[in-house]
Formats: C-alpha cells, sequence, structure tokens
C-alpha cells in the first residue's frame, strides 16, 4: 500500500474510506497520530453512514494535555487506505470538535496492525503486512 | 445525584450529564456524583449540545448516556499527540 501524506500546518494528514452497512465515505482530514492509542472518526460525519450512538455502545474519556473528551465505540464493517482494507476495525466516534478542520485521527491501534512505515521522505504511508 | 437516581427520575430518555464528583482507577473513570444537563429523545441531538457545550467549557466533564444503561462504565485511556498543540 501507498497512500499520500499530506503536511498541512507541519502535521500529517491522509484520506481514509469508511465503509457501513453498504454505504461508503470518504474522510479526508484525517491525522496520522502516533501519539494517539486509538483510531477517532468525528461524529457528525459517520451519520452520513448511519452510524449514530446507541444505547448499550462502549463509552471511553479521552485524557490529553490539553484536556478531556468523551467518545463512544463501533466495530466498522470496513476501513480502507489506499489498497489496504481492514474488515470489523474497532473505531472511536466523538465530537472532534477543535476549531480546525479535522475529521478523524488514525492512531496507533490501525499503523500497529498494518506494520505502518512513515516515510516523511517521500510523505508515503506504507505497510508491510502480508 | 447519582446514577440510579437518575434512571428513575428520566426513564428511557437520552441524556447529557456533567460529572460534578469523579474520579479515575484503573483505567476507568468513576463518577460519584452528577447532575443532569439536558434530555433529549435521540442520541444525535444529545451529541450535537454536547460538542457545543464541550467546545464553550472544555473542561466541564460531560458524557452522554440512555438511561437504559444499567452503569456509568466509562473506560479511559491516554491521548498525547494533538491535544496538546
Amino acid at each position: 500500500m501507498v497512500c499520500d501524506i499530506k503536511l498541512r500546518g507541519g502535521l500529517p494528514f491522509i484520506q481514509v474510506d469508511l465503509i457501513h452497512s453498504t454505504r461508503n465515505i470518504c474522510i479526508e482530514h484525517v491525522l496520522l497520530d502516533t501519539g494517539s492509542g486509538g483510531t477517532v472518526f468525528s461524529a457528525d460525519r459517520l451519520l452520513d453512514l448511519g452510524i449514530r450512538f446507541e444505547r448499550g455502545d462502549p463509552v471511553r474519556r479521552i485524557r490529553g494535555v490539553g484536556g478531556a473528551e468523551f467518545v463512544f465505540s463501533k466495530r466498522i464493517d470496513r476501513i480502507g487506505l489506499g489498497d489496504l482494507e481492514i474488515d470489523h476495525f474497532e473505531i472511536e466516534v466523538g465530537a472532534m470538535d477543535y476549531g480546525f478542520d479535522i475529521e478523524g485521527i488514525l492512531g496507533m491501534d490501525f499503523l500497529l496492525k498494518v506494520g505502518a512505515v512513515v516515510d516523511l521522505k517521500a510523505l508515503k504511508l506504507r505497510h508491510v503486512m502480508d | 445525584m447519582q446514577w440510579q437516581e437518575v434512571r428513575n427520575h428520566y426513564p428511557n430518555r437520552w441524556l447529557l450529564i456533567e460529572a460534578i464528583r469523579a474520579y479515575s482507577e484503573d483505567n476507568r473513570r468513576v463518577v460519584e456524583d452528577l447532575a443532569v444537563v439536558d434530555t433529549f429523545d435521540d442520541s444525535v441531538a444529545a451529541m450535537k449540545r454536547y460538542a457545543g457545550l464541550h467546545r464553550e467549557s472544555p473542561q466541564r466533564e460531560l458524557y452522554v448516556f440512555h438511561t437504559d444503561r444499567e452503569a456509568l462504565d466509562i473506560h479511559e485511556r491516554s491521548w498525547l499527540g494533538i491535544r496538546g498543540v
């Protein structure tokens, strides 16, 4: 897999495709974040996939340097980056209202799973998964 | 209020709640005392209200829950990346 990394404000962003219940959306502004254990997407964007907070969904509190926020978690049918696709991947869903354009965060759970190689010279994300 | 009291007062509702007293233990957040900020028919409206209030007052500890839920089982994890920017 090769996926383009775009720098915005000095931070690395990538594009992610999400598929759920036969619907699919492309999320353009996803931060590549090795400082995040989990992968998070905007609740507003996921409404287009029919994903909403349901009664029994697991709930988490994410603590960071700048504060804390609440998210719920879901297992999404498919997450794709370029030609790499993972089925039934667990994501977190939150308000993601940080005052700038960010719709998702691709965290270490995904990057470890695919054995991601972040090539900052070429600005590409590759993987070494069999 | 305690969660069980809140459940009795607001059966079958989505709530935006604020933790008044809470602590962290073993990667869990334990809410000892809470206040109900608002009630909703659906979770989408509740999440939108959460987003607005969280932006206005990021220091408040807010959650959305449905009162069908027997316990406030909140897991915690750290996030050191963008939150520090």
